[in-house]
């Protein structure tokens, strides 16, 4: 992608000389950006442009422009593409509209260009995009207001209007751009593109996202994964609400994805998230200038208690740890300090600190092994030297290799402070709380970058039962496995289940449960009711024959009167099991991510709670312990007041056993163990009942 | 010539389905093989004309010489009725006697197809009976399944009626859950009775599915794209209301569905495209984004846009849901294939000795 971010080229096709066309703003982008190379605007009256000679169409520049930008009607822009593609073009940006969201032909077009960019070996972007600016090259192939200020920070959106807000919001903070980039209807170059891009591209050190859906989510998190580990990513997403989802899909025409699946996969991936577009600044920013914490541990130095106190709490809740500073660090501080003043981290220099005083503690605990990374605060008394404080963190940043990140408090006389800390990369929060969050990020980030990969373990399944069951299922029409199937599905996979059989009739019944022994458990078989509990479709503890029969009798008797278009094939009958702690494993496969797998404990636990935990599949054991051991209750399963531990080994087994499952079998769109039985620590586990859904 | 007069318990049991697929296997075995419909007591008009529909099906598949109007010479239109009930003459007996004279003067087999019910013909005195009597017909009647009662005083109800006339019954529509049941203890109940049971047809859900083009049609909304798929069948119609985590979730648990939403819900339209939908339904007469109508057409499902909000919709279409006609392709495939598994057609050819 090197001729997008940095051609040395570029044509701009549909240059025109009225100031109210975009051709003509476009152009003077390019012109305005301080573009070295050759510029081509492509117009076929042929008048001059702004200076520039222009040009009737691409042919004409044959083999001269590296970047196409078209700005054409959407009924000329293939044709156009095509010749950019016969004439020697490597890239092109799309700013047209009226493609998918027109209708049917616009799609075909858009799938069009996918297809030319493929034939001519070109990268496109978009169409229905605001453009691209390189602040390196320098070039603004956009229609944006004005240019970014430089920086390494390399942003890209799928709302074009985002993208100018942010630029305009930029100037005043003063953080600085390596790229801007719309991604618009991403017709042939999408996110994970523009991902390997930033990770190659040296003058870029922090990749910023803005996402209302991703084209290939599984392709997103193994690319994610791998780039995260050498630069941050931080994203947003928007469309996490109902209402929100709902915008998204009329805005893109696809489907949001689901929430779940966002954390979930952002989780995997060490893409960092960010709630709003406030904290998207905060930790870029921070990201953008400050080297990384050196420990998890932090310290904050300030000349007020009370800040002080509340960024302790923020710091608390968010899980980033003060420091314990050593013992020297401790002695040198009381010796330097006043003694009213607190040697504790929180360190406090006290109301009437001047410069001196807070270069004296924060050079004090950048020097402290134990301390990661530096939060300073100041608030402004009579005697507060602002900017010569403000001169002091410079300096003692350019000495130390440890973050430092500040909050001058207020605004009328410590803005002049803060515009100093931002000209020289300090990035400052207006209150403390802000400044917490973007170093916990930090702190998290740098924890990510050592986290190893794990090997993902295969277990030995029967494939060949498993498609069996699939396909027999599918060739009648049916989409849902019921329990009979899925048992053997179960089995095949490795899992325990206990001895069950589909009986059609009440004598069929009573021989089977004559076979395995009293009691058993009674359930009612029909591909049409989910939620065989709600229709009064389940008997436990039958122990006689005359208890089958009548259970047999009423289960399918009431399961009709509920539900009378079902399909009823009889009653599973069930070895009851010894009591156990119960689980609950789900996947639902995400339309952007693939298969979202759920644990939680059954029961209340799930339903009134929604005390679970998400990852996407595949996934190793280490991912299946830590999801594991994100749910709350999980404890009660580990063992509480001297109750025996569950076996965990064994969920976790079963966890991968599913992952492994649904990955394997892509037309698994949903499945749900419940309950699991989880015994004793070595024990096992036992799936007592599951369900199943395929795509067709 | 040996008439057969087939006939039933309830409107739309499988008629019709059974007239195509005896006449096919007539056909096959050599047999100059002729149709009749005596009279219609669902006549349509259709360009200015009443006519039958089953009817016109039957006489296009065959390509049948005989003009529609002697294949089904009567048509009992509420205007017909209320004639007939004021002035009480009528000559309609010998219309129907002497269409079947002509099409049957060289035919080995008749085929009628009669009444749907047992009620049916009484007030132009052509009861089920009086016109077998008049054909001197053997009777084979179809008897769907509701409920163990229902169904055993059916299928005796005929016997009573039509006594040694009766060749024997198909048991049709009969739920998984009672096929051993129906097999085991009901069919020996029957016969023992002196009822042959030549069939007995599970209930298939493909058989009650119908068309996007009746949807639309008693929708009488508009299409907006893939019209050219206006002939697929609804198994399933859901209804998209809920978040759309839900109605993902939910979407999927059907194929050959028609999903019925609102225009304002872009998320669960896509939802329902995400799965096996076969049509939706866009309710309030708000109109989609051009990007989902683009997709739906990509994939080929037809979206209808209405008028009526989501309850009426649902009304509409459930009011005619298991109650349609025969006339595509595939219910006419799904009923011959039933008919070749379940029906002992050797018995059946026995007893009419043909």
């Amino acid at each position: 992608m090197k001729y997008l971010l940095y051609p040395e080229s570029v044509c701009v096709i549909g240059a025109s000389r009225n100031p109210q066309k975009l051709g003509y703003a476009i152009l003077k982008n390019v012109i305005d950006s301080g573009f070295k190379g050759d510029i081509f605007p492509v117009n076929p009256s042929g008048e001059e442009i702004l200076g520039y000679k222009s040009f009737p169409d691409v042919k004409s520049i044959k083999d001269r422009a590296h970047l196409a930008v078209i700005t054409i009607p959407s009924r000329f822009v293939i044709e156009t593409i095509k010749e950019c593609g016969e004439n020697g073009v490597k890239a092109i940006v799309v700013i047209s509209a009226g493609f998918r969201e027109t209708g049917h032909k616009g799609l075909m077009a858009e799938m069009e260009i996918a297809r030319l960019a493929e034939e001519y070996n070109m990268d496109i972007v978009g169409p229905n995009c605001l453009g691209l600016i390189n602040t390196h090259t320098p070039v603004n192939a956009s229609f944006a207001a004005g240019m970014p200020l430089k920086g390494n920070i390399a942003f890209m959106s799928q709302s074009g209007a985002l993208c100018t807000a942010v630029l305009d919001m930029s100037f005043n903070l003063g953080i600085g751009f390596s790229t801007f980039v719309s991604l618009g209807n991403k017709a042939h170059i999408n996110e994970v593109d523009f991902l390997s891009a930033f990770d190659n591209d040296p003058n870029s050190s922090v990749a910023l996202a803005y996402l209302e859906g991703i084209s290939n989510g599984g392709l997103f998190i193994k690319k994610a994964r791998d780039i995260s580990k050498r630069k941050p990513i931080v994203a947003i997403k928007s469309g996490t609400t109902d209402a929100g989802s709902r915008a998204v899909s009329s805005h893109t025409g696809t489907l949001a994805g689901s929430e779940k699946a966002y954390e979930a996969a952002f989780k995997q991936a060490g893409v960092i998230r960010a709630g709003t577009v406030s904290d998207l600044f905060d930790i870029s920013w921070a990201f953008s200038t400050q080297p990384l914490p050196t420990t998890e541990r932090i310290a904050i130095v300030t000349n007020a208690g009370g800040p002080g106190i509340l960024a302790t709490d923020m710091a608390e809740r968010k899980g980033l740890k003060l420091a314990s500073l050593t013992s020297e660090t401790m002695e040198e501080l009381a010796k330097s300090l006043p003694s009213a003043a607190s040697v504790l981290n929180p360190v406090d220099v006290l109301g009437d600190a001047l410069s001196d005083r807070y270069k004296v503690a924060i050079k004090l605990v950048l020097e402290d092994p134990n301390v990661g990374g530096v939060i300073v605060i100041l608030t402004p008394q009579i005697m507060t030297e602002i900017e010569e404080t403000a001169n002091v963190i410079i300096e003692l940043s350019k000495q130390y290799n440890k973050p430092i990140l500040t909050s001058f408090m207020g605004d009328a006389t410590t803005g002049k402070g803060v515009a100093i800390l931002s000209r020289n990369k300090i990035p400052n929060y207006p209150i403390p709380e802000r400044a917490v969050y973007a170093l916990k990020e930090m702190v998290n980030y740098r924890l990510w970058q050592d986290v190893q990969d794990e090997e993902i373990t295969e277990f030995e399944f029967d494939n060949e039962k498993i498609n069996n069951i699939f396909q027999k299922a599918l060739s009648k029409g049916r989409l849902t496995l019921g329990e009979t199937d899925a048992k053997q599905i179960m089995e095949a996979i490795g899992m325990k289940v206990p001895p069950s059989k589909l009986c059609s009739s009440a004598d069929e019944a009573i021989k089977f449960a004559d076979e395995i022994g009293y009691p058993v458990v009674m359930k009612i078989a029909s591909p049409d009711i989910l939620h065989k509990t709600d229709v009064g479709g389940v008997k436990l503890d039958v122990r006689t024959p005359e208890d089958v029969r009548d259970s047999f009798d009423l289960i399918t008797m009431r399961s009709m009167r509920y539900m009378p278009n079902a399909e009823i094939w009889g009653c599973n009958v069930q070895k009851q099991l010894p009591k156990a702690r119960e689980m609950i494993i789900g996947v639902n496969r995400d339309t952007q991510f693939g298969p979202l797998v759920m644990a939680g404990l059954g029961g209340i636990y799930v339903e009134v709670l929604k005390d679970v935990a998400f990852r996407i599949a595949p996934f190793s054991r280490k991912t299946a312990r830590e999801m594991l051991f994100e749910i709350k209750t999980i404890n009660l399963i580990r063992g509480v007041r001297g109750q025996a531990p569950g076996d965990i080994n064994g969920i976790i087994d079963t966890l991968i056993r599913i992952s492994q499952l649904v990955t394997r079998f892509p037309n698994i769109v949903e499945l749900d163990i419940n309950p699991l039985f989880v015994y004793e620590e070595g024990k096992g586990v036992v799936g007592l009942d599951m369900r199943l859904a395929l795509k067709p | 010539m040996i008439p057969i007069y087939i006939t039933s318990t309830q409107n739309f049991s499988g008629k019709s389905a059974i007239c195509v697929g005896l006449i096919k296997k007539l056909l096959a075995k050599g047999l100059k093989t002729g149709y009749i419909k005596p009279f219609s007591a669902h006549a349509k008009y259709f360009n200015g004309k009443l006519i039958d529909e089953d009817t016109v099906f039957i006489r296009d598949i065959f390509e049948m010489p005989e003009p529609v109007e002697k294949l089904c010479p009567v048509m009992l239109s509420d205007r017909v009725v209320e004639d007939i009930v004021k002035t009480g003459e009528h000559n309609y007996k010998e219309v129907i006697l002497n269409a079947f004279k002509d099409i049957s003067s060289n035919k080995d087999v008749m085929i009628i197809e009669g009444a749907s019910n047992q009620r049916e013909g009484w007030l132009l005195d052509l009861s089920p009976l009086k016109i077998v009597k008049e054909f001197d017909a053997k009777v084979f009647a179809i008897v769907p399944f509701e409920n163990n009662l229902q169904f055993m005083d059916d299928v005796l109800t005929l016997k009573g009626k039509f006594e040694d006339r009766l060749v024997g019954v198909i048991l049709n529509r009969i739920p998984k859950i009672k096929l051993n049941t129906v097999n085991e203890s009901f069919r020996p109940y029957i016969e023992s009775k002196g009822i042959r049971v030549l069939g007995v047809f599970p209930k298939e859900v493909v058989l009650m599915s119908v068309s996007v083009q009746e949807i639309l049609e008693g929708l009488g909304g508009e299409i907006l794209c893939a019209r050219e798929n206006i002939n697929e069948l609804v198994e399933h119609l859901m209804i998209g209301a809920m978040s759309v985590d839900s109605a993902l979730r939910y979407f999927r648990r059907h194929s050959n569905k028609a999903v019925i939403t609102g225009g304002d819900r872009p998320d669960v339209q896509l939802a329902a495209l995400e799965t096996s939908t076969k049509c939706l339904i866009l309710t309030g007469n708000l109109r989609p984004n051009p990007m989902i109508v683009a997709k739906a057409e990509d994939m080929g499902v037809p979206i209808i846009l209405t008028q009526y909000d989501t309850l009426t919709t649902v009304e509409i279409i459930e009011s005619f849901f298991g109650k349609t006609r025969f006339h595509q392709k595939k219910k006419i495939m799904a009923f011959e294939e039933m008919m070749d598994k379940n029906l002992d057609f050797d018995r059946l050819y026995s007893v009419l000795m043909i």
